[in-house]
Formats: C-alpha cells, sequence, structure tokens
C-alpha cells in the first residue's frame, strides 16, 4: 500500500470516528446524545472510550483468530457510557458548556480574580441558561434562587471534577472563589451554611497568627 | 471434602521426601497473599502521605495538631475518604483564585477544614511564586524557608 493509500485511510477513519455519537448516560439513567469529538473534552470519557476501543480492537483480533468475526461486530451498546455520579440536569448544563466551548475554547481565568464580579467571565454561563429558558434575567432572580443557584454550582464542580473537565472545573471554582472574595467571615459561614467549628480562643490565635497579613 | 482432606494428609505425608515440591507451591499463595498485602499497605501510605502533603498537616499549625491529623488519616481509611479528599481538593482549586491576604484574613478563620486548606503548602507555593514573578532580589531567608517546604513562613518574610 502506498503512502498515499494509506493516508486516506487514515483520515477516512478518522472522519468516521468523529462522526461517532455518544450516549452519556446519567445517574437517572437518561441518555444523552453528544459527538464524540465534543464529549472528548472529559477526560474521564476520553479514557473510558480508549480503554474500551482498545478491548474492542483485541476482542475483534481473538476473534478473527477464531474465525467468529460477525459476532463481535454490530454491537450498539458499545456507544454507552455511563456517568453514575452525574445527575442529567447537571449533565445537561455540562454538555452544553461543552459543545459551546469545542470551537472557542475558553481563556484562562486570571489568578488571583482582581475584583469579586464575575459577570464578564460567567457570560458563557449566562449565554447557556437564557438558551435553555431557565433563567431569562440573572439580575432580577438573583436573589430569588442563590441557594438553588449554589446547589447547582457546586453540582457542576462536583461533576467537572469527576468528568475531569478542567475549563469548566476552573470557571465554576472562579465564581465560587469570587463569592468568598472580600467578605468577612461571618458572612461566608453564613452565605455557604459552614459551621464555626473553632472554640473563641482557637479563633482567635489563628487572628493573632495571621495578624502581619492584615498589617501589611 | 473429608476424605480430600485425608488425601491431602496422606499426600502431605507422602510427600515429605519431596518437600521441596510442596514447599514450593503453597508458599507462593501466601507469599502473593503477603506481597499483596504489601502493595496495599504501601499504597495506602503513599496516598495517606500525598494528602498529608496536600491538606499541609505537616505544616505549622495550632493546638490541636496531632488530634487532627489521627481524625483525617481516620476519615481517608473510613468510606466516606473520597468525599472528604474532594472537597478539600475542590476548595484548594478555589482558594488558587483568591490572593494571599485575602486566605489569610477571611477564609482560615471560618472553620478548621478551610484554615487545614488555606495553610497548605501547595497553595503557599503558588503565593509565592506570584509574589516574586518578576523580582529580582528575594530575601535568603525566604530562599532557606522555601526550600525547607515553609512556603508560608516564606511569604511573611
Amino acid at each position: 500500500m502506498s503512502k498515499e493509500e494509506k493516508a486516506a485511510n487514515e483520515s477516512g477513519g478518522l472522519d468516521e470516528e468523529e462522526q461517532i455519537e455518544l450516549q452519556l448516560k446519567s445517574q437517572d439513567s437518561i441518555s444523552f446524545p453528544v459527538k464524540k469529538d465534543i464529549a472528548m473534552h472529559s477526560a474521564l470519557i476520553k479514557t473510558i472510550w480508549s480503554a474500551r476501543n482498545r478491548i474492542i480492537k483485541t476482542k475483534q483480533k481473538i476473534a478473527c483468530l477464531k474465525l467468529k468475526f460477525n459476532e463481535t461486530t454490530g454491537d450498539q451498546t458499545e456507544t454507552e457510557i455511563p456517568l453514575p455520579n452525574v445527575r442529567s440536569a447537571i449533565l445537561k448544563r455540562v454538555i452544553s458548556f461543552m459543545e459551546h466551548h469545542h470551537e472557542s475554547p475558553m481563556k484562562e481565568i486570571e489568578k488571583p480574580l482582581k475584583s469579586s464580579n464575575m459577570r464578564e467571565v460567567m457570560q458563557v454561563f449566562l449565554k447557556i441558561n437564557n438558551n435553555n429558558n431557565q433563567r431569562k434575567n440573572t439580575s432580577t432572580n438573583k436573589n430569588k434562587n442563590t441557594k438553588g443557584d449554589q446547589e447547582t454550582l457546586f453540582e457542576l464542580i462536583l461533576a467537572a471534577n469527576y468528568m475531569d473537565i478542567k475549563p469548566l472545573l476552573d470557571l465554576t471554582c472562579a465564581k465560587v472563589a469570587s463569592m468568598l472574595k472580600g467578605k468577612t467571615p461571618e458572612q461566608i459561614r453564613k452565605q455557604f451554611n459552614i459551621a464555626n467549628d473553632f472554640t473563641p480562643e482557637e479563633e482567635e490565635a489563628v487572628r493573632a497568627e495571621n495578624k502581619w497579613a492584615e498589617d501589611s | 471434602m473429608g476424605n480430600d482432606s485425608k488425601t491431602g494428609v496422606q499426600k502431605s505425608k507422602g510427600e515429605g521426601n519431596e518437600p521441596n515440591k510442596k514447599m514450593a507451591f503453597l508458599p507462593t499463595i501466601e507469599k502473593r497473599r503477603i506481597l499483596l498485602r504489601e502493595k496495599f499497605n504501601k499504597w495506602k501510605s503513599f496516598i495517606q502521605q500525598k494528602m498529608e502533603l496536600k491538606l499541609g498537616l505537616n505544616s505549622n499549625s495550632i493546638n490541636n495538631k496531632d488530634e487532627e491529623t489521627k481524625i483525617d488519616v481516620e476519615e481517608m481509611t473510613s468510606d466516606e475518604c473520597p468525599k472528604v479528599l474532594q472537597i478539600g481538593d475542590i476548595l484548594q482549586h478555589v482558594m488558587l483564585y483568591l490572593d494571599a491576604v485575602d486566605n489569610l484574613k477571611h477564609l482560615s478563620v471560618v472553620s478548621r477544614q478551610f484554615r487545614k486548606v488555606s495553610s497548605s503548602n501547595l497553595l503557599w507555593q503558588l503565593h509565592c511564586e506570584e509574589l516574586y514573578k518578576g523580582k529580582l532580589y528575594i530575601p535568603s531567608k525566604a530562599k532557606q524557608l522555601e526550600s525547607t517546604h515553609k512556603h508560608k513562613m516564606a511569604y511573611k518574610h
């Protein structure tokens, strides 16, 4: 086989692979069809897919040796990828994030954040929400749905961490950081419902230990 | 079963003259078990060490340091271990987006877990890198402290 033929075969194979639609199965067993190259933004899916491919190839090799090739081909369930730690509502958002950033990759967020206003950074998110008709006007509904928003935000963080999608994890963590920035410990505890497990003496000791930061 | 055990005994008696065969076979299973146990223990201690480093448990902490570390090791070996570790990791990732003063002034006073994460070496290493970026002169004391992985103290100097 000539080099050109080989290259043509390879490119043809890649196109076929890219057109594959994976079925991402959520915790509540709802499947979402996603193009393979979009789903590959998740390192977890990438690993599962490559491992599965390796297994299929070895199976096919074994079957070829045994002359039972037809038995292994045509298995449609192979495109299903179970994600038992992600709810369907969250998975939907994760997919829309991956789709949005497939063609225009997300820019890296500045460290440390210079302001607590994440509107500019979160614009992508707001767009996604608007597309889904879940939240049309964020500024007016901001106060009403803060608890629900927080829950979804933390679930998104967990999902991004589990599915290993770095840009989404960065974005969601930066959002939480913006919520923490410039707030007093009491305000933070109140906002995130965190119990103060320090004794008054310990709290004072910690404050005294970090006093140099306040002076600088 | 009884017969098998009897035959087993008989065989072992019979093979008394050739102990090498028997010894070569039986210990391998035991050895495998021991090796697996050792591997598991090594892996466990390796992860514990890693997590201690990550959560900054070796850094200077408040009075109840020893008690806290004990609790953490217990938590890590329990069933809830991944959850506990995950939250610490995510919290650290969040704190990377905040500056050092914010970190110390507000976050370290929120709760014990926040304090533990906010005083972790990895976080302070990044704060130090940010602080020294583009600077020609770095104090020798800070350099020394950095080399001994006391990044928080190095930042202070």
